[in-house]
């Protein structure tokens, strides 16, 4: 198989400009987006370069603390980001949102890298890290949706929730609908896209494997073991967050704070 | 029996209930009647755990209502609230949402043949059918759950005379249960055994 073609700094500026169709549409339909889209670049060129240099080094070392240390950090900024676009109160979130992401973690990877990949060293640095930040990035994205889902609906549908406890005396029955919901809302995307994952969307770490040199036989049995890493992942996070969640924000007559929500 | 002792409730600095006291009896109906802002909601959701007083205390049947006792407490009640529309689509999800077992399943068509529920009604989308039709099924599948006291804020708020002549005789004349509501319907209030009246 041939090497990747290589892409030279002019030629990653060049690829920078076809960021000016957007940009165009934003203006031409005075679409308020201009200069979070120009932000978001910029981070992410400067994340991503600073990414390429860390991990250069941390694949060299791979040294399983320094490893593990890496993979805490991207839990504190995934949760500190889960609480902040999920409109949360950080006071309410922080622990139960840790635990359940490190415990998520700690056992899709160690059945993943562990059992399925059967690795001899699971801290790995190449297998280690980027599978876990793909696991850590999407468990993200779904908590975002999930909680705010969850808590929203458990605020706007107040009645609901009492009508249940009272007259099922059940905590558990009279959340199961709200976290049914956030569930379903959560997770849905990812089972929409695995229904047509190939047939109309080539996944990217594929693709990159398969630009990498990988043979694809080997990029898509990758990607089928990420996808389903990730849903199992995701779903099991998102679950935990909420049962931890819920031990810090219902008082002993299970009566919901308000309060753990930003306005 | 239930035992409301001195309750006292606050928002703030705004007083809802003043050192308030009442006992009723089983199978007993009271209607907590007055105007708008007068607590009547307030006492509903001081005796299910929903607003914990500043001061005094709530027996139901000798338990004391606090934290350790809540279930023991709500195991007892049966609770129609004022605002039916729960977000719930049809009769057969609120059946499910509320765990009805068989034996409940029964008794829900007993109550809503009583209550004038047919069963093309029933099998209904909730937003094809009134909002007295849709009070009258929550109705129907609280009272199947068989508790012995129940709690109904405005219970009659979306029904005509005939449904309100219908509940009477099905609720306020079962003596078996222990009735508290709060409502501002006069032919309600009247049919309870006992009225108690709050002041703003």
């Amino acid at each position: 198989m041939k090497a990747i073609a290589n892409i030279d700094t002019i030629h990653l500026i060049i690829g920078y400009s076809i960021l000016i169709i957007p940009l165009i549409i934003f203006w031409y339909f005075k679409i308020k987006l201009t200069k979070t889209t120009i932000i978001a670049v910029v981070r992410m060129s400067i994340q991503l370069l600073l990414v390429a240099l860390y991990l250069e080094y941390i694949f060299k070392l791979n040294n399983a603390y320094i490893n593990i240390l890496w993979v805490l950090v991207m839990i504190g900024v995934g949760i500190s980001t889960t609480i902040k676009r999920a409109s949360l109160k950080p006071k309410y979130f922080i622990i139960p949102l840790v635990l359940a992401l490190f415990s998520s973690l700690v056992l899709i990877d160690a059945f993943f890298l562990g059992i399925v990949l059967k690795l001899k060293y699971v801290f790995e640095a190449r297998y280690f890290i980027p599978i876990s930040g793909m696991i850590l990035g999407n468990a993200m994205n779904y908590n975002i949706v999930g909680l705010n889902s969850y808590f929203e609906g458990l605020i706007k549908e107040e009645n609901l929730y009492y009508f249940l406890l009272v007259n099922t005396n059940d905590n558990k029955n009279a959340l199961l609908p709200f976290i049914g919901k956030s569930i379903k809302k959560a997770l849905s995307p990812l089972i929409g896209t695995m229904t047509v994952m190939g047939l109309i969307a080539l996944p990217g770490m594929m693709t990159g494997q398969i630009l990498g040199g990988s043979p694809p036989a080997t990029a898509i049995k990758y990607q089928i073991l990420i996808a389903v890493a990730i849903f199992s992942g995701g779903s099991l996070n998102l679950t935990l967050s909420i049962i931890f969640s819920n031990l810090f924000v219902f008082d002993k007559f299970g009566r919901l704070n308000r309060k753990i929500i930003k306005k | 029996m239930i035992k409301i002792n001195n309750i006292s409730l606050s928002y703030g600095e705004e007083v809802v209930l003043d050192n308030l006291s009442c006992d009723i009896p089983k199978g007993q109906s009271i209607c907590f009647w007055g105007p708008s802002g007068s607590g009547k909601s307030s006492l509903l959701k001081l005796l299910m755990g929903f607003e914990i007083p500043s001061s005094g205390k709530i027996i139901i049947d000798d338990i004391l209502l606090s934290e350790e006792n809540i279930n023991e407490i709500r195991k007892k009640i049966g609770w129609i609230p004022q605002n039916i529309n729960l977000p719930v689509n049809n009769t057969t999800e609120l059946i499910n949402l509320l765990y009805l077992d068989k034996e409940q399943q029964k008794k829900f068509r007993f109550y809503s043949n009583k209550l004038e529920l047919d069963n093309n009604l029933l099998k209904k989308d909730f937003h094809e059918i009134s909002g007295g039709q849709k009070q009258r099924i929550v109705i129907a599948a609280v009272l199947s759950l068989d508790k012995p006291v129940l709690l109904m804020d405005e219970p009659t708020s979306a029904l005509d005379t005939e449904s309100v002549d219908n509940l009477i005789n099905l609720i306020l004349k079962n003596k078996t249960l222990t009735v508290i509501s709060a409502s501002h319907d006069k032919k309600w209030a009247n049919a309870n055994d006992l009225i108690l009246h709050l002041d703003q």
